[in-house]
């Protein structure tokens, strides 16, 4: 998923969570300078869901696009089942320690 | 300890609070939490207390993270606060950021440097000099190391609940429950609200958060009563499940026509649920099978439904109980077991710093309370201007006045730890925007939590963690004052949940200055503020009255080089201290007396033994 700004009326803006593959978050939501009633949300948006969502009216900004975003949680999962493995040898190293205290 | 180059793992979090317990025994309590996760078989789930050499205390301020497993930073940030709170208050030295560059989205991206920044050791003393201080940076560990495992997980934009299973449904995204949805205040919102009213503004609403994938606030096995009330006599009513409506149930309908209805839904399914009770209801609806879970909110509209003049005709529905998950239940715990009195749940992402109240905008009429039932299902959930007309809207009661000024007090906390975010930044805070771009991009918003289901229409944050620590204070009035916030730390330009730990982006390094500036602010708050002298603060209706400070200090003087007696005089004091408080609110006169003939005499003659 693509990190978007979206910027529309209140009244726009409330339609948006029906759309499949779009999610707003945090307390993220700041009046537009100058215009009245005018919100930018952050979210969470697929291509299809940005599409959809323009085709309301609404204005959509790609903050972060999903690929570079895919990239770096990948790089942190595969550091962290290399992690996990670690882990999981010294918890077995801490067992055949106990083990060989017990004999 | 160097900050983090990835997220840390819940393990490897759990073995770090191990080691500072085992490093730093006279001032750091590791506390295993009574409940494991709730993914078989299941975590310990630890936190830490970080003391003056002392037994726990009151007062005591709670701080914690990761409640959402997808939001990274918090867990991190607070497993840094308190190695970095330890290592300065056992050496003696401040704690230092050093200067940092660090890239925020764009478009386009933009990088921002940062100068040094320093926390004095002399308010690290303060700090484990006053309060007992319980970082809890994991809540949710299950969720965590599944979020960290799981890349590109087609669930959006990461796992948000916890990992509880479930044996019914094969779905991989049906299983676990929004802790931050789970607490015991307002849980039952088809009682606590207007469903029809509600839904007149919030198509999706609360319900609709609970049907769908935000929410889950239940197990395997429960069920609802549902029950025509309010004088109906005639008309139809239409009950809803997973956004699905069932066609016009007709007023005395019998159990049987009812359970034909629901299990026609597509969210429900033949066989799905059964329909017990008397032609007109109460109805007992449990639901056995498939779409057993996630356990959904089951609402209704009863505009349909008609009754005689002066009725009221509704459908109450009774959900079961909140605080089901184990996650939840440890952080009650603590709220239980030790005298929390400042509560801080760090979230991510929005910069934002939050108050009371969440399940409904803030008002003065003291009869608008959760506690009080003659309200159940008929709040609005709504702003007041928002309100149809015909309608009184319900504002929750917010006590703004002596002795503990909690409606002016929550604000001022969350304006302090937003200045010293800035500060931390380096930032100009008179800049104006684009004149400072350590302004524009560390700028957090305070504000009551209710303020976010307006515009973007989620509704009501019913059943989170501050509202439930912040009522705790409504229901036991010895435990007065509590002071209950959250913050959401970070934003879309640091990549919203999932910053990037290394360079040249540097996200997580920022957001960790700002949790720090924030936290320790918040803890400087309560340190200054934990005990305050009740009588004089209501006599005088402020608690900076130089007197009351004075006698605030001569206090804190008093205890270091007499600990025991002052801990004995104290246990005596708030005994009744808080009763007299409470009477002296509202009575003017009864005020002037305790001012006049009691507080300022006393002040004055020790202040002349003290040589002042």
């Amino acid at each position: 998923m693509n990190i978007v700004r979206v910027t529309a009326t209140s009244d726009v803006l409330r339609t948006l969570h029906d759309i499949g593959g779009f999610e707003t978050f945090g307390g993220g939501l700041t009046e537009a300078e100058g215009q009245e009633d005018v919100w930018t949300s952050s979210a969470y948006a697929t291509d299809e869901a940005i599409a959809q969502v323009r085709a309301r009216g609404a204005r959509v900004e790609v903050v972060l696009d999903a690929d570079t975003r895919l990239a770096q949680l990948n790089r942190e999962a595969e550091q962290a089942r290399a992690r996990l493995r670690d882990i999981e040898r010294e918890t077995e190293g801490e067992r055949g320690t106990q083990d060989e205290a017990g004999d | 300890m160097p900050p983090p180059s990835q997220p840390t793992l819940p393990a490897d979090i759990i073995t770090a609070l191990t080691s500072l317990s085992t490093k730093y025994p006279d001032n750091c309590e590791l506390i295993t939490l009574p409940d494991k996760s709730a993914e078989p078989p299941g975590v310990d789930i630890k936190c830490v207390r970080l003391h003056d050499g002392n037994a726990p205390r009151d007062p005591a301020v709670l701080i914690m993270g990761g409640i959402h497993a997808r939001e990274m930073a918090p867990p991190d940030a607070l497993l840094r606060l308190a190695q970095e709170l330890l290592d300065a208050y056992k050496t003696s030295t401040d704690i230092v950021f050093p200067a940092l560059l660090a890239n925020v989205n764009g478009p386009p991206v933009t990088s921002v440097s940062y100068p040094s920044y320093t926390f004095p050791i002399d308010k690290i003393k303060k700090i484990f000099g006053n309060i007992d201080l319980y970082i809890l940076p994991c809540v949710n560990p299950d969720g965590r190391l599944y979020d960290i495992t799981h890349p590109g997980v087609p669930f959006g934009p990461g796992w948000r609940r916890n990992r509880r299973p479930n044996p019914d449904n094969p779905d991989p995204s049906a299983i676990g429950t929004d802790l931050n949805r789970n607490f015991d205040i307002a849980w039952d919102f088809a009682r606590f609200f207007d469903m029809v009213l509600y839904r007149s503004k919030y198509a999706r609403g609360p319900s609709a958060t609970v049907d769908t994938n935000d929410t889950f606030n239940g197990i395997t096995g429960q069920n609802r009563t549902v029950t025509v009330a309010g004088g109906a006599s005639g008309g139809s009513f239409i009950l809803s499940f997973n956004g699905a409506d069932t066609t016009p149930i007709a007023f005395g309908a019998p159990a049987a026509d009812v359970q034909t209805k629901l299990t026609a839904l597509a969210t429900i399914g033949a066989g799905n649920a059964t329909v017990a009770g008397p032609d007109g209801g109460p109805y007992q609806v449990t639901f056995t099978g498939a779409r057993n879970h996630p356990v959904a909110m089951l609402t209704a509209n009863y505009a349909a439904l008609t009754g005689g003049a002066g009725s009221n005709p509704h459908i109450e529905i009774v959900h079961p109980g909140p605080a089901t998950e184990p996650e939840t239940k440890n952080v009650q715990w603590l709220m239980d077991q030790r005298k929390i009195r400042f509560f801080l749940d760090v979230h991510q992402a929005g910069r934002s710093i939050m108050y009371p109240w969440g399940l409904e905008d803030n008002g003065d009429d003291d009869t608008m309370t959760f506690q009080n039932h003659a309200w159940d299902w008929k709040r609005d959930g709504l702003l007041p201007g928002d309100v149809p007309a015909g309608h009184q809207n319900y504002s929750e009661f917010m006590p703004s006045k002596i002795p503990y000024y909690l409606g002016s007090k929550l604000p001022e906390i969350a304006n302090s730890m937003a200045t010293a975010i800035l500060e931390a930044a380096g930032a100009d805070p008179k800049a104006a925007t684009g004149a400072d771009p350590r302004k524009d991009h560390s700028t957090y918003a305070p504000g009551p939590i209710a303020r976010y289901y307006d515009k973007s229409g989620t509704g009501p944050l019913t059943a989170n963690s501050v509202d439930y620590i912040f009522s705790r204070q409504f229901i036991d009035t010895s435990r007065s004052p509590i002071y209950a916030l959250a913050m959401e730390v970070g934003a879309d330009e640091e990549n919203g949940f999932h910053p990037d730990y290394t360079p040249p982006n540097n996200h997580y390094l920022k957001i960790e200055r700002e949790v720090f500036a924030a936290c320790l602010e918040f803890a400087s708050v309560a340190a200054r503020w934990c005990k305050w002298c009740l009588i004089a603060t209501a006599a005088y209706g402020d608690h900076a009255h130089p007197d009351v400070e004075y006698l605030r200090d001569l206090r804190e003087r008093v205890r270091r080089s007499h600990p025991r007696a002052v801990a004995v005089l104290e246990r005596i004091y708030y005994s009744f201290s808080p009763a007299v408080a409470r009477f002296l609110t509202g009575r003017r006169r009864w005020r002037a007396v305790v001012r006049v003939a009691v507080v300022r005499p006393v002040v004055v003659i020790l202040k002349a033994c003290d040589g002042r």
